[in-house]
């Protein structure tokens, strides 16, 4: 509130000089604070019939202008469809609106998240470094080279594992087959014995390995895997696909990397399906607070 | 203005029903401010027929912005709506009548509420007289100034929701309101028949205030 003792101040003379208007106007509506001004001002009103002759006037003005008749419409305001647009008037707020979108958003941030993790589990966990990535499409054709591969390249690529490949139904599932995982590795051991002592795995092929079916690979590996040196979580295992590593390669940098994404990727769907599904829940309410 | 009961919903939960489309609810809202916006808009305006209009164009876009109105006071809301157009009507007009006289506006008179039946005829039709002068005086203010005098002698309205309304600080309402007033008496001085029942009021005022 600006302050009426100020103006005042300015514009109340103080040498024989009228009163201002403004102070006049404050007089009347009482509204003057500063006890010095009014008492000024009384003193001067008293020895100034000009001064308060205004005063009377302007009183008699603010009286009048109270009892002004109030003028009264001839009809009524009252709007009719016809005359205001039909659509909503609140758009909608954004996380109303694109709540669709925002679905479909979270389930396919969900999915790449279940993706990335369970490669991440595959590649890490199973302390099996991958170059390959895995895709459900490329899966057969990696089925087809970890079978042949081995067998063309034989002794020569030592250092590539090439480890029990869970066939068929599956390996079709892809990274999110999870569960089914568990049997066909469970068998591992059981069926690694025949398939390494058929010593090649190039007479193997991908068809003959439906179900629990394992893909043979080289000899020198295949034979340390069921010892559980490198699987040991072999439960843990997946679908895996076959697999080419470098073990020492990447394995520094790689799981904070993935973490990463993966914590990512987690608050991405978190925050995906407070939008899409708590917020709209608690409109209501928001809108409340805000009118109210 | 906000008393809570059910027949009497309160001006927030009227707002947030016509925010979602309802009406009936805005209409409710109408009736209650309709009588209020049309007699502003009237003094602003000094036409019924154009007081009209723009009473009911107001409604239209405050129904039309609902979705802007962010709480606080609906009343200065609407009020500033109405405030607003009529000064466009008003700053149109003088625009046209400045390129041609026959412009002007048609004077229409409003019906108006009387206020309760006094005892003294002569008295009455002074101060009746006295009154329509100053309704023309008033009609001469600039309009910043007449629109504060309004708001504030007339409805009464503080100084806080007219710095609302007009959208400046309460100080300059002050100062408007003071030159305003100052004006207003100026102008009833300046005619002897007005000085005249002028005196006469100012009198009547004393010897109330006396006895």
């Amino acid at each position: 509130m600006a302050d009426w003792s100020q103006m005042a101040d300015a514009e109340l003379g103080i040498d024989g000089e009228h009163v201002s208007d403004v102070l006049l106007s404050a007089f009347i509506n009482a509204d003057i604070g500063d006890d010095q001004v009014v008492r000024a001002a009384g003193e001067h009103l008293a020895r100034c019939d000009a001064c308060r002759r205004k005063l009377h006037d302007l009183r008699a003005v603010v009286s009048l202008l109270a009892e002004l008749p109030r003028p009264e419409p001839s009809r009524s305001f009252r709007l009719t469809p016809e005359m205001v647009p039909v659509r909503p008037l609140r758009r909608d707020p954004g996380y109303l609106r694109l709540q669709h979108v925002m679905r479909w958003a979270a389930a396919v941030a969900a999915v790449l998240l279940l993706l990335v993790f369970g490669t991440d589990i595959v590649i890490h966990r199973t302390g099996v470094p991958a170059v390959e990535t895995v895709s459900t499409a490329s899966q057969p054709a990696a089925m087809e080279r970890s079978a042949k591969g081995p067998a063309t390249g034989g002794g020569l690529d030592s250092e590539s594992y090439s480890e029990p490949t869970a066939g068929g139904p599956a390996a079709s599932g892809g990274g999110l087959g999870v569960g089914s995982a568990g049997a066909p590795t469970a068998v591992a051991p059981a069926a690694e014995a025949p398939a390494a002592m058929r010593g090649k795995a190039g007479n193997v092929v991908p068809e003959s390995a439906p179900g629990a079916a394992m893909e043979p690979a080289p000899a020198g590996t295949t034979l340390q895997a069921p010892a559980g040196s490198p699987v040991p979580e072999a439960d843990a295992a997946l679908p895996a696909i076959a697999m080419q590593a470098d073990p020492e390669r990447g394995e520094r940098v790689m799981p904070s990397i993935w973490a990463l994404v993966e914590v990512g990727l987690a608050l991405i769907v978190v925050w995906l399906l407070v939008i899409s599904f708590v917020l709209p829940r608690l409109d209501p309410w928001l809108r409340s607070r805000r009118s109210g | 203005m906000a008393r809570e009961s059910p027949g009497f919903p309160a001006d927030e939960q009227l707002i947030a029903a016509a925010q979602d489309g309802d009406l009936d609810a805005f209409n409710q809202l109408a009736e209650r401010y309709e009588r209020l916006v049309y007699a502003v808009c009237f003094r602003l305006l000094g036409n019924a027929q154009r007081a009209e209009d723009v009473t009911q164009e107001t409604f239209i876009r405050a129904y039309t912005a609902l979705n802007q109105f962010r709480g606080g006071a609906f009343r200065a809301w609407l009020l500033r709506i109405a405030t607003n157009q009529s000064y466009d009507l008003l700053r149109l007009e003088r625009r046209r009548a400045s390129d041609s006289l026959d412009a002007l506006p048609l004077e229409t008179e409003p019906r108006w509420t009387t206020g309760a039946p006094v005892d003294d005829p002569t008295w009455y039709a002074e101060r009746s007289e006295l009154g329509r002068r100053l309704e023309s005086a008033l009609a001469q203010l600039p309009d910043d100034q007449r629109l504060v005098v309004i708001l504030s002698d007339i409805h009464g309205y503080p100084y806080g929701e007219i710095a609302e309304i007009a959208g400046v600080p309460a100080g300059t309402v002050k100062s408007r309101l003071s030159r305003g007033r100052a004006r207003l008496r100026d102008v009833l001085r300046a005619d002897a028949d007005t000085r005249e029942l002028l005196d006469a009021v100012i009198r009547r005022h004393s010897e109330e205030h006396d006895g």
